[in-house]
């Protein structure tokens, strides 16, 4: 699928993806320093101040239990971000695997794989997070891991076709007489070729795997109670939306910018490298 | 109505309880309706609908609040919360052991069939069954046998005296079902709806969503004034002010007193709150480690804030607990000043202090703490927000403990079936308002099983001497120093960790009023207490 | 489900049909491909009552008080004695049979429950298909009119906003804007009667939709800019024929057919937001009914809620790809590239 709308500044870096990236290092930021730069302690009560508006003190507000919403926001990035990182790069780890070889082998391996990539393909994802995650438990971790796996189905079909590409390609030919073995072709020759679309795809899983993961904090399903995070913050401040609608706001702002970030990042470097 | 005197009777024989001797007021104080008050309908919202509308297998305060519309115990609760007939028109204690009620003439289920004393009977034999698994058989331990020794009169003989039973037919644990529904085990499904005698019948239950009552025309007492009523589950306290705002919704019980403001902000809703007389507190099981360690369940006992948990979540409106009775539930035997100067004495006092809590611990069998677990009702507007604060008190001690959101029925019942106890938070709303019934509930070694409260497993020959006594004994002086005795042990043991004494707020549409609102919401048939059009 | 993913492509692609081969084989096949899928996902399913921490009986009962007795009649109700894949036959042959169990939640059929929160769903999912399917396809064109314009780019970062917007925030600023702040909607129930509903269904119907969208407008975009520059349009243009009839006539026609393959996505999309928005707003139906069921533990009824919502994603999947061999005489002969 083509999406000109970039394609003009393939030269140049355009600038909203440079304000992405800037947002986007901001947030890591946030998630490495996270207590270190936080204004406040993210765990601290003050049950006798409660839930307040922004103030001078706290830029953010105070929820239920008088803890700094800021601070809460600054240090949930880490749960934010680890998480999708993971599912992304597991994701991506399994995929490579299984495309490298389902595109390179061919045959039996090929079918079989694509056969699972298929049935995974026919799930409703989300649904089967919030259910396994539900009936399992194990809440956060356990979500990371279905949604992993559920995320690398599609892309084990993106490495493959990328994979496929490259195999009558006459590097590889070269390579074969020279004989070198499959899986030094594979890896050594093939994998930094396709680096780049896998590159572009892992950022578009991470974004995805961001929203599914608050949504599953949302429902209840994902971090346990009294945990910084994002998707947390939305659920429990609910009920404060009118005292202080800031700590709401927020965590649903914090969430949006980093999945349009790195949405726009992830589009603009398939554009800008995989095509 | 003629009963007064025997009502009087009771009370000045069995229990003098100064703030029951003066209800004169009767089955009428509710004003009937005139024939223009009459109102077609009216929605009410709980936070949540139970699965089963069966008592015994879902004794919960939000069932009461509809099936104490559709059935009716041989007692009732005034609006002071006194005791006063229903069923039984009349009854008698013939000795401290025996009590006879004299079933009222003309009574009839919502299926027309007539009440009889074997309905009544079966009712209170099915609570005593120990295969029923009653979730309220501990208010029938001290029943011995139930008779019906005339068509129209059940005797019951107490094993020993018991100044609690007295409240047993007014409460949920009396509600009268009839003899044949108790054989079938559906009971309590859309299947097969509960009969009861109340003004209202069943007439719709999609389990943990809604419940449709209808007026019932051939009721003994006065008629209804609202003819339908439904009753909906709304979980989230956002959506529930939002439905109340839009006017889905006429009113609804049990509001979180941290959203009032919210709610009194609202244009055509009224705001009611009184105090509930519940409390919130922990257990911690005794029968297992590390809750079996004295200093463990000290550390814990100083690690809740509980002023700040006031302040926090109920804006004031409440008070930190000190012990397990709320001082007003005392009113019968010793006033609520006398109460909490007793409460001042007691030692420890448990206030808020990690670094006490820290000692504790340290002194342990645990000082490098350990991983706990506990439960939480999303459906409470408060358990989940004062776990989060214990919790996180508890971490920084070194205890690392986290909660798990259930919904109300699974938090429920895996406290009462005593099944991995541990460390669990419990709201408490009393079933009468006596100063024993908390102690009896949770710190008798009888409850210490599954299908009692005592979810601390807390076992001392002492307290349930005293208990006996308070329990046995109408007078009101022993009955104190017996309780007193109860709450100093319980103290020092920490038999259970108090937090908070919590007021009950309602709301309502100002079209209507309810007058008879009290925190006994869920044991009254509510919808005929003063409800009506402004 | 990923929406976020340039490419797009359903599973009607990799099973189409070798050169030449009549439309009844492919379907044929495609049903051959459909039938196994389900008997997997069943086998997920039904699977769920093992997965789940602690025994069986216990989790198909609930926490309620259970006595030996009552286990008795759960283990042989649900075979449990029985070895595992027998188990999975004796419980498959039920539920074909329409029997999905009991739900733990009030001892009822969970096949009862779930009729009774069906309509507020199915509403819901139409309105949400009918904004996607129209505002998203509009955008698209508008988008592929204007490409390279302030407003092309304006539509796009709409379009990436979407996507990265879950469905309950957009539903929770929805709610507090319209409902709360400017009272224009009803904020809360699913209303009574359809045009009551429907009315109460629309800013839920909304925070469905706008998540959902971003893939139609993307997926028509590109194809439209695709056709739009293809050579038979400059011809139309070159012969005199209107912008409009072009448009409507040829571009339009051609650039649907890949929102068609795309349908699979969006229904995934459509489900999963259903939950979520559901949820949000309080409505009673399905989507809630399962967060309810996963809450309170209760297996038959997250069985049931699981495999219905499953099988219609497949089921739509199948009939989407019988629509495009009908669309597409170019699949029909097995001549399109992937």
């Amino acid at each position: 699928m083509s999406a000109p709308a970039i394609s003009e500044t393939r030269r140049r870096v355009p600038i909203v993806i440079l304000i992405a990236a800037l947002i986007v290092t901001a947030m890591v930021i946030c998630a490495i320093l996270g207590e270190k730069i936080a204004p406040d302690s993210p765990f601290l009560q003050r049950l006798g101040v409660g839930d307040t508006p922004p103030s001078p003190v706290h830029v953010a507000g105070t929820d239920l239990l008088g803890r700094d919403v800021l601070s809460r926001v600054i240090y949930g990035a880490r749960t934010a971000l680890v998480g999708p990182v993971v599912v992304a790069a597991g994701a991506f780890a399994i995929a490579t695997l299984l495309g490298l070889l389902s595109g390179y082998l061919g045959g039996l391996v090929d079918s079989a794989i694509m056969r699972w990539v298929d049935f995974m393909f026919a799930l409703p994802g989300p649904l089967v997070a919030i259910v396994v995650v539900g009936v399992v438990g194990g809440g956060y971790w356990t979500a990371v891991l279905v949604l992993a796996v559920l995320f690398s189905a599609p892309d084990t079909r993106i490495v493959r076709s990328a994979v496929l590409e490259q195999r009558p390609l006459p590097y590889i030919d070269a390579a074969r007489t020279l004989g070198i073995s499959r899986t030094r072709i594979l890896f050594v020759h093939i994998l930094p070729n396709i680096a780049p679309i896998i590159l572009a795809y892992v950022v578009l899983d991470f974004a995805f795997a961001l929203v599914n993961l608050a949504g599953l904090s949302f429902l209840g399903l994902g971090v346990e109670p009294g945990t910084p995070d994002w998707g947390r913050m939305l659920f429990e401040n609910r009920s404060i939306l009118f005292s202080n609608p800031v700590a709401l706001l927020l965590p649903a702002v914090m969430i949006i910018l980093t999945a349009v970030s790195m949405n726009l990042i992830g589009d603009w470097l398939y554009e800008r490298f995989a095509k | 109505m003629a009963i007064g005197v025997t009502r009087r009777g009771i009370l000045v024989a069995g229990m003098t309880h100064a703030a029951f001797v003066s209800i004169v007021g009767t089955f009428t104080m509710a004003p009937s309706a005139k024939a223009d008050e009459q109102i077609e309908s009216i929605t009410w919202a709980l936070p949540s609908i139970p699965d089963t509308l069966f008592i015994p297998h879902a004794w919960m305060t939000y069932t009461g609040a509809i099936m104490s519309l559709v059935q009716e115990g041989p007692l009732a609760f005034g609006n002071d919360l006194g005791l006063e007939a229903a069923l039984a028109d009349r009854w008698e204690v013939v000795n401290p052991t025996t009590i006879k009620y004299h079933l009222r003439g003309g009574v009839k289920f919502g299926d027309g069939s007539p009440l009889t004393a074997d309905d009544v009977v079966a009712t209170f034999r099915y609570h005593m069954s120990p295969d029923s698994g009653s979730q309220l058989a501990s208010f029938y331990n001290s029943v011995a046998t139930v008779e019906a020794s005339a068509p129209d009169e059940v005797t019951v003989n107490l094993k020993a005296p018991n100044v609690q039973f007295a409240f047993t037919p007014a409460h949920m644990a009396g509600f009268v079902f009839k003899k044949e529904q108790l054989a079938d085990k559906r009971i309590g499904t859309p299947e097969v709806l509960p009969l009861g005698t109340g003004a209202y019948k069943l007439v719709e239950f999609v389990p943990a969503d809604h419940v449709l009552l209808e007026a019932r025309d051939d009721y003994w007492g006065p008629k209804p004034v609202v003819k339908r009523i439904t009753l909906k589950a709304i979980p989230d306290r956002t959506a529930r002010l939002l439905a109340m705002q839009q006017g889905a919704i006429d009113g609804t019980f049990d509001l979180a007193i941290s959203d009032v403001d919210q709610w009194e902000a609202l244009e055509k809703v009224d705001v009611v709150d009184e105090p509930s007389l519940g409390v919130y507190l922990l257990t911690l099981d005794h029968s297992a480690p590390p809750f079996d360690d004295i200093h463990v369940r000290r550390a814990v006992a100083y690690s809740v804030d509980r002023k700040g948990l006031v302040e926090a979540l109920l804006n004031g409106k409440g008070e930190a607990a000190t012990a397990l009775n709320p001082p007003e539930i005392w009113s019968g035997v010793l006033p609520s000043d006398e109460v909490r100067a007793f409460y001042a004495t007691l030692s420890p006092n448990y206030a808020f202090d990690l670094k006490m809590a820290k000692a504790e611990l340290a002194q342990s069998r645990y000082p490098d703490g350990f991983d706990v677990t506990i439960e939480a009702s999303t459906a409470d507007p408060y358990m989940v927000n004062i776990m989060q604060s214990v919790t996180e008190n508890l971490k920084q001690i070194g205890i690392r403990a986290r909660v798990q959101e259930t919904d109300n029925n699974t938090w429920f019942t895996n406290y009462i079936n005593h099944d991995k106890l541990g460390m669990r938070i419990m709201a408490y709303y009393p079933d009468f308002a006596d100063p024993a019934n908390y102690p009896s509930l949770f710190f008798s070694s009888a409850n210490a099983q599954k299908g009692g409260m005592n979810g601390s497993n807390f076992k001392n020959p002492e307290v349930d001497a005293q208990l006996t006594k308070a329990n046995e004994n109408p007078n009101p002086g022993a009955r104190a120093d017996a309780l007193k005795e109860v709450f100093k042990i319980a103290n020092n043991e920490v038999a259970v960790v108090p937090i908070l004494w919590p007021a009950s707020a309602m709301a309502i549409n100002k079209k209507y009023k309810l007058s008879g609102y009290t925190a006994f919401w869920y044991n009254i048939p509510w919808a005929m207490r003063g409800f009506g059009l402004r | 489900m990923l929406g976020a993913a340039p490419s797009t492509g359903s599973t009607a692609i990799t099973d189409r049909p070798g050169g030449g081969s009549s439309l009844v084989v492919f379907v044929m096949r495609r049903l051959a491909v459909t039938i196994p899928l389900l008997l997997m996902i069943s086998f997920g399913v039904f699977a769920l009552v093992h997965i789940a921490p602690g025994d069986p009986a216990s989790s198909l009962l609930g926490a309620r008080a259970s006595d030996p007795a009552t286990l008795a009649v759960v283990r042989a109700r649900y075979h449990l004695d029985d070895p595992f894949l027998v188990q999975y036959g004796k419980w498959l042959s039920q539920v074909i049979r329409g029997d999905l169990g009991v739900s733990i939640q009030g001892n009822r059929a969970v096949t009862s429950t779930i009729a009774d929160r069906l309509g507020v769903t199915i509403i819901l999912s139409l309105m949400s298909t009918t904004l996607v399917l129209g505002i998203g396809i509009l955008l698209g064109a508008v988008a592929a009119f204007r490409c390279g314009t302030r407003l092309d780019r304006a539509i796009v970062i709409f379009g990436v906003f979407g996507i990265s917007s879950p469905a309950f925030v957009t539903g929770i600023f929805l709610l507090y804007v319209f409902g709360v702040l400017l009272h224009w909607f009803p904020v809360f129930g699913p209303g009574e009667g359809i045009l009551d509903r429907a009315w109460h269904l629309t800013l839920p119907a909304f925070a469905l939709a706008t998540s959902v969208m971003a893939i139609v407008i993307k997926i028509t975009r590109a194809a439209m800019i695709e056709e739009l520059a293809r050579d038979y349009v400059t011809f139309a243009r070159a012969r005199g024929l209107s912008s409009r009839r072009i448009f409507f006539a040829y571009v339009l026609r051609n650039s649907l057919i890949p929102v068609v393959t795309a349908a699979g996505l969006i229904v995934v999309g459509i489900v999963a937001g259903a939950i979520y928005v559901e949820v949000t707003f309080s409505l009673p139906g399905l989507g809630a009914l399962t967060i309810d069921a996963i809450q309170k533990r209760d297996i038959p009824t997250i069985q049931g809620t699981t495999l219905l919502f499953s099988a219609f994603v497949v089921l739509v999947n199948l009939a989407v790809d019988v629509i495009y061999t009908l669309v597409d005489p170019r699949i029909r002969f097995g001549r399109v590239e992937s």
